[in-house]
């Protein structure tokens, strides 16, 4: 793990947005910190709320009608406190988003060249001329074949894989400290995704760029990622260093998670083990510990009382589980771990 | 091999690729699928892989007539489904069905869940009436792990994995020897995954079903899985037993393709190498001469420009690659 001074504080951040049923609590009190040039997994299903935090962090949030509150401190200034001005300057300037389906984050009718410029001439007073040779440089980064031809063709002429590498060359247009990555690579074929994390490994190296990955796949997050979050209705149930996470993982979701993926690396098993019923919605979550109606080790306690993201025992991870540590986790997962 | 209930001899499907909005011609085809043959025994799964664009998908739609293939033999039970009349094709899709990728985008959202299940059961005339068919409508929503109360529900009540469930009973009613499994676990989460996993598995050894299960995960086909076989623009590259497929795999695209996967295991992962391909997949309307795959292949050598690898048997009759340097390699 890398140490150093936190370039990004989330402190009890909550998004809520509202709806005919009640508020919907998209992000229901998460906390973590990014390092300078630290490569960060965040990871769960689909409504847990690992995307909505991201783009909460980059203001993409319209408030009113939702609200999102906490603080979001980025290089010692709270980004929630600031006028949209300088909110501006931050996102796509010192944090950079690149999403998932990048065919719909491209303007069809403008060229990649000229969608590059717009974004440095936003953030940088250049010449238009040095701008463009910056975009030409950029598209060579991220490895577009023929760059300086390439800067002139619209984004139809690319396949998925080369439109998500125009994407982060846009994302580091204006060399930020961070970028945060929303499943990249879910949309690609898995010999295009194997090249784009390479990619992202690459930057973040040389230009020690931290990156937030977010994704459902714990398999692309072992290789990548430095430390892992996961994340379960809106709050991070569990966070440690890589190894820790996929070798000593104290929280039943992160279990259920593990157990019930098909893994290429493990002989073959007869029968999945599975993670009974469905992720609970934002509106109506149930009380106390939001995985008790899902957890198979679930107690009394359970139901009541929400357990906090602490470390259990000296030399341990937080994870939010009022067992964790007493938990004997599924033979499965033992075989690994040893 | 012995003859199975689904064999596909030498199927081809090529597009038009057209220039011009009302001087419409054609200018070149595009070649999605060219040349594939296989076969599924009863209550086998077979895998089709292969990345986007490789033409499995189309492979899928032409097995149940959903385009009419070029040329090439489908034969289900006997019967050739790609040149039957629309009587027997009638009768054909009764016993071969399938199952799509998008539980969201596949279900009539103006139809509740009993009318969706029970416009299959009527239309193939599998039951009597209506009394009837409520009755078997909530026979087979139980089947797939719902209930029957859900028949009056409407699909946008239903979590992705829910509708994944109704689509497999709508494909269930008509009570098919075939399942053509279009991706159907890859618009889901993981934990979801897992228990449509588990019900394909169950109905197949309850039903006595035969799959053919399409992706492009790895690591899912494995697990589903009789035999696999993996295509690359339009063409099967290298097809055998799950074991051989997964321990030997022979065909450097198979090779890559494998090495690609990620694996859920930090240590794994830091050793791990994986084999780059060069570039990204060509065009089906020009595709490589020969060997499709030598453009981007990294054993490639004169000869895989200039002479087609047969797709023939490498190690033992049932393990079929189509490559002039065929060699097995530990990847995973």
């Amino acid at each position: 793990m890398t140490v150093g001074v936190s370039l990004l504080e989330i402190n009890d951040l909550k998004t809520v947005f509202p709806s005919d049923i009640g508020p919907l609590r998209a992000v229901d009190g998460a906390s973590f910190s990014v390092a300078a040039g630290e490569r960060v997994g965040i990871v769960g299903e689909s409504g847990s709320g690992k995307s909505v935090t991201a783009l909460s962090i980059m203001g993409l949030i319209r408030t009113p009608p939702a609200s999102v509150s906490g603080k979001v401190v980025f290089k010692g200034v709270d980004l929630l406190k600031v006028g949209s001005k300088q909110r501006q300057r931050v996102r796509g300037g010192q944090i950079g988003m690149i999403f998932q389906n990048p065919l719909n984050c491209l303007n069809p009718v403008m060229t990649i060249g000229h969608q590059i410029v717009e974004t440095i001439l936003a953030h940088e007073e250049i010449p238009k001329a040095e701008a463009r040779d910056r975009a030409i440089s950029l598209l060579q980064r991220v490895g577009i074949p023929d760059p300086s031809r390439s800067v002139d063709e619209y984004p139809h002429k690319f396949s998925g894989g080369m439109r998500q590498r125009v994407m982060i060359a846009m994302a580091l247009s204006c060399q930020p400290d961070l970028l945060i990555a929303d499943e990249p690579t879910t949309a690609l074929d898995v010999t295009i995704q194997a090249q784009i994390v390479d990619l992202l490994m690459s930057i973040c190296e040389e230009e020690n760029t931290a990156v937030v990955f977010i994704t459902h796949d714990l398999a692309i997050l072992a290789g990548f990622a430095e430390r892992v979050l996961v994340m379960y209705s809106g709050r991070i149930v569990e966070e440690g260093p890589v190894d820790t996470i996929y070798y000593g993982a104290t929280h039943p979701y992160t279990w259920g998670l593990m157990t019930s993926i098909t893994r290429l690396d493990e002989s073959r098993q007869d029968r999945l083990s599975t993670i009974s019923g469905n992720p609970p919605s934002a509106v109506f979550q149930p009380s106390g510990c939001p995985f008790h109606p899902r957890c198979r080790y679930a107690e009394e306690i359970c139901p009541r009382e929400i357990p906090a993201l602490v470390v259990h025992k000296e030399d341990d991870h937080p994870s939010a589980c009022h067992f964790a540590g007493a938990l004997v986790p599924p033979a499965r997962l033992r075989q690994v771990q040893q | 091999m012995t003859a199975g209930l689904l064999e596909v001899q030498d199927l081809v499907k090529h597009y038009p690729v057209t220039r011009g909005a009302i001087m419409r011609r054609t200018v070149a085809v595009s070649r999605a699928v060219d040349g594939v043959s296989f076969s599924v025994g009863e209550g086998e799964t077979l895998g089709l892989v292969g990345e986007s664009g490789c033409g499995k998908s189309t492979v899928a739609r032409c097995i149940v007539r959903l385009i009419d293939p070029t040329s090439g033999r489908i034969l289900f039970d006997g019967q050739d489904i790609a040149s039957c009349g629309q009587n027997d094709l009638r009768n054909l899709r009764r016993k071969i069905q399938i199952v799509f990728q998008d539980p969201y985008g596949s279900l009539n959202p103006r139809m509740s869940v009993g009318e969706l299940v029970m416009e299959p059961l009527l239309f193939h005339h599998t039951v009597k009436d209506r009394r009837d068919g409520s009755r078997r409508v909530g026979e087979l929503l139980e089947m797939v792990g719902l209930s029957a109360e859900h028949a009056r529900r409407y699909p946008h009540e239903f979590s992705g994995g829910q509708r994944q469930r109704i689509g497999i009973a709508r494909a269930l009613a008509s009570q098919p020897q075939m399942l053509v499994l279009d991706e159907p676990v890859s618009a889901l989460d993981v934990s979801i995954q897992a228990q449509i996993l588990n019900l394909l598995q169950d109905l197949q050894s309850e039903l006595r079903l035969s799959y053919l299960f399409i992706a492009h995960d790895l690591s899912l086909v494995r697990h589903v899985c009789h035999r696999v076989a993996v295509m690359y623009l339009g063409k099967i590259v290298e097809i055998t037993g799950r074991e051989q497929l997964f321990q030997a795999p022979q065909h450097p695209y198979t090779q890559a393709l494998l090495s690609a996967v990620p694996v859920p295991d930090p240590r794994k992962e830091r050793l791990r190498r994986r084999i780059a391909l060069q570039g990204t997949v060509p065009s089906a309307v020009d595709p490589p001469a020969a060997c499709r795959f030598h453009t981007r292949c990294f054993k490639a050598q004169p000869v895989c420009s200039e002479e087609a690898p047969p797709l023939a048997p490498v190690a033992g009759q049932e393990h079929l690659a189509a490559c002039h340097f065929a060699e097995p390699l530990e990847v995973v």
